[in-house]
């Protein structure tokens, strides 16, 4: 998929949730029940949104002009280009991580966008990457990849981290 | 057969094979339901494995709502043991008085108690440890060493209902500083009992139009709630209030499906569920402190809805899960329960409603359209049915068989409490799940039938005006209603994160 591809597709189009995720899945979880792991993994599902969740792209595509830089004491001209964001307009059913990916604002970066860091709780943050795939059907997939970070060792002073990726899905809508 | 003390056989009560008799809503018209025991048991682990349903209310509601809980159910036994947890059949022999008085917040604050503050109208308040500094006064509550000094030992059971029970008590102390201003003549007894009835008239409204209208069918809170008319129940005040066995053993007990896996108590601390039972008296504090440490301090931003506080910048704010059949408690302490060894709470739960022969959901729902029709349909509450899909929780492309897969029976003969919570899984409204229209009937019909049973109570007496109501509800512009948030703003004269509080030396 090219890069136009990528941003036209996802602005030009609404998205719905069918309440697909890996997390949902026990097929994609490499933890077993009685795994502590797990446990963390699951704690985290109702941050994912249910079916009856649908999604409006609000874009904004920005100018940012040539500009130079000390390059070992050469000047370098960096040229001009076009940041392309997005935000999401999320309606229909709630859910736990609304608020913070409403929040969000995502980034093209080539055939896909990375949001801001979301922060959930001290101890609990989360990025967004979305890429657009076609599915066998010829239907197109938004997939979000959300990449955690827990700190699961609350002692003070401690950086035990677990991190995890799951997958979420919307489908074009209607 | 020995009869409940205080109570006549005029009533609908329906009456256990061991004796005990219970208030029913359906005036022993509706056929007991009998069920395996195995088939139960199978159930109430499959309920623990389902899926979260996503959100709903805000996550204060479910705290709030255990704590009406223990208010309804406080036990008034003479020389009842505080140590008792649950109702066995036995402790139902005596009179289970289910006002909503806020019981378990005045029962023993009699002045000179450790719960009254010396020689004063005020409650008394504890103080939250800082571990390198100062305490915070005022925000914990007041304890004899490790044991809360208060009128029901369960409200000090978890984090989140022990910090709500401080918010009542800080309730209380704005009252005594409102009428002892109005009326500086009033002796410190009655300054007293003018503070608690406003307390708890302000809980009452709170109840019915600001926790009844997040949990309740549309329908149902505005014909039952909003505009005061019933179907079941329209009892004279001069019978003993007592709550309705469908209420209690089953329709009341959706709050369990609401408890999250973890919640942000403020900016820096997030606990999971087992931590809310560690950090508090009866969990000793997870062995690290002596009384709430201040860290732990609940910022009531993440709780609810303060609809003229800015929330950005505060982390993610607290829902409680959708009503669903998904149950995942396990009860620690097991030792008093009517199945001693049973510590799963959906299980319990199956069995508890067996126990008191409650009518399966279909039943019930027959008996109503069979006998109340018109009257539902004149009050536009649309009870019908559920089918067999939606009691599996089966939907297009994920098909759950909850039932089917424990015993087929159970899908035309379902447990009412599981019904209930099928029930909710059916609708949205505005975005959020809320009870179906059988489970917010029962629901709506008890708590409005026991304050029409209490001469006391909101429906005959009304409030001071300290405190300006700010909850919208849709459909009804121009009007705004009294909810928590807006007694935790009159508690705390302002909100903000506790944790700010923390002086470090």
């Amino acid at each position: 998929m090219s890069v136009n591809d990528f941003w036209m597709d996802i602005q030009n189009s609404e998205w719905h949730s069918v309440g697909g995720s890996t997390v949902r899945n026990k097929q994609f979880n490499p933890f077993s029940d009685d795994d502590w792991r797990a446990g963390l993994v699951r704690d985290n599902e109702p941050y994912y949104p249910p079916s009856g969740v649908h999604i409006k792209i609000k874009s904004q595509e920005e100018t940012r002009g040539e500009y130079s830089v000390d390059h070992h004491g050469k000047p370098e001209q960096v040229p001009a280009t076009k940041l392309r964001t997005f935000t999401l307009e999320i309606s229909g059913d709630d859910f736990l991580g609304k608020e913070a990916l409403s929040a969000a604002r995502f980034l093209v970066v080539g055939d896909h966008a990375i949001s801001s860091p979301l922060t959930l709780s001290s101890t609990k943050s989360v990025v967004v990457l979305v890429r657009l795939y076609t599915a066998s059907d010829g239907k197109q997939v938004m997939v979000n990849e959300l990449i955690w970070s827990v700190q699961y060792d609350k002692t003070p002073g401690s950086t035990k981290t677990f991190y995890d990726i799951q997958k979420w899905f919307c489908c074009r809508y209607p | 057969m020995e009869l409940v003390r205080g109570l006549n056989e005029k009533g609908q009560f329906k009456t256990l094979p061991d004796g005990v008799k219970l208030y029913t809503l359906f005036n022993n018209k509706v056929p007991q339901a009998d069920f395996d025991v195995t088939d139960l048991r199978k159930l109430g682990a499959a309920m623990r494995d389902l899926q979260a349903s996503n959100v709903s209310a805000m996550a204060g509601y479910t705290y709030l709502g255990q704590f009406l809980a223990h208010d309804l159910s406080r036990l008034r036994i003479e020389g009842h043991n505080k140590t008792v947890k649950s109702f066995t059949t036995d402790i139902l022999r005596s009179d289970v008085s289910s006002v909503l008085d806020l019981s378990s917040v005045y029962d023993g604050a009699i002045a000179g108690s450790l719960m009254r503050k010396t020689g004063s109208a005020f409650m008394a308040l504890g103080d939250a440890q800082v571990s390198d500094g100062p305490d915070i006064v005022g925000y914990d509550l007041p304890r004899n060493g490790l044991r809360a000094c208060i009128g029901d030992d369960r409200n000090d059971e978890n984090l989140i209902v022990s910090q709500l029970h401080v918010q009542f008590l800080k309730l209380h102390n704005f009252f005594v500083r409102e009428i002892s201003h109005d009326s500086p003549e009033l002796g410190t007894e009655l300054l007293f009992e003018a503070a608690r009835e406003q307390v708890i008239l302000h809980y009452q409204e709170v109840i019915l139009h600001d926790f009844l209208y997040e949990i309740l069918h549309p329908a149902v809170w505005k014909a039952i709630i909003l505009e005061n008319k019933h179907i079941l129940w329209d009892p004279d005040p001069s019978e003993p209030a007592v709550l309705p066995v469908e209420y209690s053993a089953a329709a009341g007990r959706f709050g369990h499906a609401m408890v999250q896996n973890n919640y942000n108590l403020n900016a820096v601390t997030s606990v999971s569920v087992s931590e809310l039972f560690e950090m508090t008296g009866e969990g000793r504090f997870g062995g690290k402190y002596q009384r709430m440490p201040a860290t732990h301090l609940v910022d009531w931003r993440l709780f609810f809805d303060f609809p003229k506080h800015n929330t950005r910048g505060l982390p993610t704010r607290n829902k409680a899960l959708r009503i669903s059949p998904r149950v995942r408690v396990d009860l620690i302490n097991t030792q008093s329960l009517p199945v001693p060894e049973e510590s799963n709470l959906a299980t319990r739960n199956l069995l508890r409603g067996l126990q008191m022969r409650l009518s399966s959901g279909q039943a019930t729902v027959n008996h109503l359209l069979n006998n109340y029709q018109a009257r539902l349909l004149e009050l536009e509450i649309p009870i019908c049915l559920l089918n067999r899909d939606q009691l599996n929780l089966n939907k297009p492309g994920f098909s759950q068989h909850v039932l089917d897969s424990c015993s087929p029976a159970l899908s035309t003969h379902t447990p009412l409490w599981y019904y209930v919570l099928a029930e909710a899984c059916v609708e949205t409204f505005e975005g959020i799940g809320k009870l179906g229209p059988l489970g917010s009937l029962i629901v709506a019909e008890s708590i409005r039938g026991l304050l029409q049973l209490d001469r006391d109570s909101i429906m005959y007496k009304t409030r001071r005006q300290d405190i300006a109501p700010s909850k919208n509800i849709a459909n009804l512009p121009g009007r705004k209603f009294l909810q928590m948030s807006d007694l935790l703003l009159a508690a705390n004269n302002s909100i903000s994160d506790p944790t700010s509080f923390i002086i470090r030396q």
